[in-house]
């Protein structure tokens, strides 16, 4: 059945993370992290139960609300069953870390006690989720322990799923032919766009609720969401005997996918190393180059990629050169994201705008928003660095240079990309082209703003990439800390900002607005600087850094 | 007690292995040599059992890594050039685990006794994360040693050890091997090959160049000279291949 060696390591690894965090408890900074997020799970938690027991006393309002949930819920489902196919497919699902490969792998296991161990590592995860969900459902449920339990039996579902759609996939790279993956990928996902476009302008309005809605009136939704509608009716369900029927079709569609899961992992289990190998060089690559370029390295096609040497301008150009060039060269998926969050921005802003356009400010928001979101992300993925930062200290140049230059790279990217996108708009949205290239013009401070305080935070509190353990709470409470801190800094800059708008806004002058609000920005923007050169100048790589 | 046959490993176009046959009696120790990209570290991977071969039979103490891979798997100790430890277990916890892997029996002295030989006992109780890099890999040699294996594979095992633990190292491969393990050595280190093996076995480009003793190597290049190195032979072997 299962090994008890792998019983054990479960158990030592628990208690290793207890361990990590009981001596993380005796130092203040470990006890305020540890405090933190304790303190954000409590307020999650209790949130949740209050907003789903509270939201709303009428019978009928909440029978509506359980009618509503069973409708968009399949929809829900598939999304996210699809997201997690596309994004986390060989990875999340049958990722070994290499400690595991060099331990477990040559030692004297069948491959499918290790399958077994990979997904009781995940039970944890999987329950805590439907506790969760079912807290926050727990008003549209007949029972919270059915809640609970059809959360637990559908998130099963999605990661067995997940990982034989991996181990196809996996199977098919060895096996079949280059054209004929290339022509099915791309066969699949044109249908999804088509798909997707018609749901888009079928729609009343942008909401999640309409466009599940339009999705499952489709054709094509009626077809994909049937298997699904299973879930949502047995998670919804009105009384004991439609749950324990539901549930009962979804356990054996548990169990068939988990008897495909061993069946497929005996043929996959070169690919699962390989993943596992491509994870443990993303990591590493995260290490020296930062979070982004996991997604990417060069190769002899993208080397041909090339940027003319900047000048020198004290030390800022070599940098910002390289910073650049190796964006180029290694992060293609940078700029897939840039390309689809123009289109998903300019599809978002047009929608809105067809649907209202008395309220041109309304669509342009939603576009403006998403771009921000974006930058966002990946002022996030800046962190990670610190191979890189012991680099860049051996250099001979001034502290001020290096942080400008590392900047200007990323700022200089994203602005430019947002700038074009805004100016686009202004052919969408004439009435309100003034403030757009306004908007344009304040992306560079803005950026330059939140790539700055990311770094600042970066450089101040360095932490590693690692993958977490279970238990390891100090690791997440950083984290969220660190998030924390991040807004709390970025909510001041802004709320200045926001000062310095009033008179534009109040007089609908768009120069009256942007003139303030850009020389705010820059004040910032310049207090920052020294700050900034000051945290790389006492950042010391040799620290071991916890995480 | 190791033995390999027709081995191939192929990456969709790229073969990466091709054609090897080799075996390594017990009591012997193998040096296994070659420019980067020879595939020495594919071949000591397939005979771990952790890629299976795309052709051929790899058998360890006659029981084949593809068809009766527990049985391979139980007789045998794989040593990585990168030692990869589990961050939150202590070294005594490691060697915990590694015993109910490979269900030794009242480890605790024999545990006891590999801490005190690779001047691990006060790391007893320091959890992985800890521990610098060569304390890791004599941390990974430890375990591999407990269950006394009968194949020892080692993928650069210098890479970070101090002086004493390379000495400590040396010994123990020899008292191994003396107690009748078949161990296989895979570096770049051609004076650690020359000083410990007694066969050479040298990969160029996928393929077996040469495989027989060290003097044999020396003495099939004569126009060398009696002081020739194992690194002159090296050379000439590689840059030079027939």
């Amino acid at each position: 059945m299962f090994h008890s060696a792998l019983w054990k390591l479960i158990r030592l690894k628990w208690r290793g993370g207890f361990r990590q965090l009981w001596r993380s408890l005796k130092t203040v900074r470990g006890a305020v992290q540890v405090g933190f997020i304790l303190l954000m799970m409590a307020y999650g938690f209790g949130s949740m139960f209050f907003v789903g027991r509270m939201s709303s006393s009428a019978p009928e309002a909440t029978a509506m609300m359980t009618d509503r949930l069973r409708d968009v819920a399949a929809f829900g489902l598939f999304a996210f069953t699809t997201w997690a196919m596309l994004f986390s497919t060989g990875e999340a699902t049958v990722y070994f870390t290499s400690s595991e490969v060099a331990f477990l792998f040559p030692a004297p296991f069948q491959r499918r006690h290790l399958l077994t161990y990979k997904l009781l590592q995940s039970c944890f995860g999987i329950l805590f989720l439907s506790l969760m969900l079912s807290l926050y459902f727990s008003r549209s449920l007949f029972s919270w322990l059915s809640g609970c339990v059809g959360a637990a039996l559908t998130l099963t579902f999605i990661q067995l799923l997940t990982m034989n759609v991996s181990f196809v996939r996996q199977v098919m790279e060895a096996k079949s032919d280059a054209l004929f993956r290339r022509v099915l990928g791309y066969s699949v996902s044109v249908w999804v766009l088509i798909a997707v476009t018609q749901m888009v302008l079928n729609a009343p309005s942008g909401d999640f609720a309409a466009l599940a809605l339009s999705f499952r009136d489709s054709t094509a939704g009626r077809w994909l969401l049937a298997p699904f509608d299973v879930f949502a009716r047995m998670i919804f369900a009105s009384d004991a005997a439609s749950f324990v029927f539901s549930a009962g079709l979804v356990l054996v569609l548990d169990l068939s996918l988990l008897a495909a899961a061993y069946r497929l992992d005996g043929l996959s289990l070169e690919a699962a190393l390989a993943i596992s190998e491509k994870l443990t060089a993303r990591i590493k690559r995260a290490h020296s180059k930062g979070a982004w370029h996991m997604f990417g390295s060069p190769t002899s096609q993208v080397a041909r990629r090339k940027i003319r040497r900047l000048p020198f301008w004290n030390g800022i150009g070599p940098i910002v050169w390289q910073r650049l060039t190796t964006n180029l060269r290694t992060s293609l998926k940078l700029f897939w994201v840039l390309g689809g969050a123009v289109l998903l921005a300019g599809g978002l802003t047009i929608t809105i705008h067809r649907k209202a356009p008395e309220n041109p400010f309304a669509a342009a928001g939603a576009g403006i928003g998403v771009m921000i979101y974006v930058s966002f992300l990946i002022s996030v993925s800046m962190q990670n660095e610190i191979e890189r930062v012991g680099y860049l200290k051996s250099l001979p140049l001034r502290p001020i240079a290096i942080v400008l230059g590392e900047l200007l790279g990323f700022v200089g990217i994203m602005s430019t990309v947002q700038g074009l996108f805004f100016l686009m708009l202004c052919g969408v949205l004439p009435s309100i082209a003034g403030w757009l290239v306004c908007a344009a013009v304040l992306a560079w401070p803005l950026n330059f703003l939140l790539f700055g305080i990311e770094k600042f935070i970066f450089y101040l509190y360095p932490t590693r990439m690692a993958k977490g353990a279970p238990g390891d709470f100090q690791n997440a409470g950083r984290q969220m800390l660190f998030m924390f801190l991040k807004m709390l800094l970025l909510f001041g800059g802004l709320s200045l900002v926001g000062v310095a708008v009033i008179p534009g806004a109040m007089y609908r002058s768009p120069l009256l607005a942007a003139i303030p609000a850009i020389a705010v920005l820059l004040i910032e923007c310049a207090g920052l600087v020294p700050l900034l050169t000051y945290a790389f100048h006492r950042f010391d790589p040799s620290v071991d850094t916890p995480g | 007690m190791i033995r390999v046959e027709g081995y191939e490993k192929s990456y969709r176009e790229t073969l990466a292995v091709r054609g090897l046959t080799f075996g390594v009696p017990a009591g012997s120790i193998v040096g296994l040599v070659g420019p980067n990209g020879a595939g020495k570290t594919t071949t000591l991977r397939a005979l771990a059992g952790i890629i299976p071969p795309t052709r051929g039979r790899l058998s360890v103490a006659g029981h084949d890594i593809v068809q009766d891979p527990i049985a391979a798997k139980s007789r045998l100790a794989f040593i990585p050039d990168d030692p990869q430890l589990f961050d939150v277990l202590t070294v005594w916890e490691h060697l915990d685990f590694t015993a109910s892997v490979y269900r030794v029996p009242e480890f605790e002295a024999e545990a006891e006794r590999l801490l005190t030989q690779f001047e691990l006992t006060e790391k007893r109780d320091t959890i992985a994360q800890e521990l610098s890099r060569g304390m890791r890999q004599k941390v990974a040699i430890c375990c591999a040693y407990l269950h006394q294996p009968e194949a020892i594979l080692f993928d650069e095992p210098l890479t970070g050890l101090d002086p004493r633990g390379i000495r400590t190292l040396k010994e123990s491969i020899r008292e191994r091997a003396a107690a009748g393990a078949a161990v296989m050595i895979s570096s770049h280190l051609l004076d650690l090959i020359e000083d410990l093996c007694s066969h050479l076995l040298l990969m160029h480009r996928g393929q077996c160049l040469f495989q027989g003793s060290i003097t044999e190597a020396k003495n099939k290049l004569a126009e060398l000279g009696a002081d020739a190195s194992l690194e002159d032979v090296f050379f000439q072997m590689t840059e030079n291949p027939t």
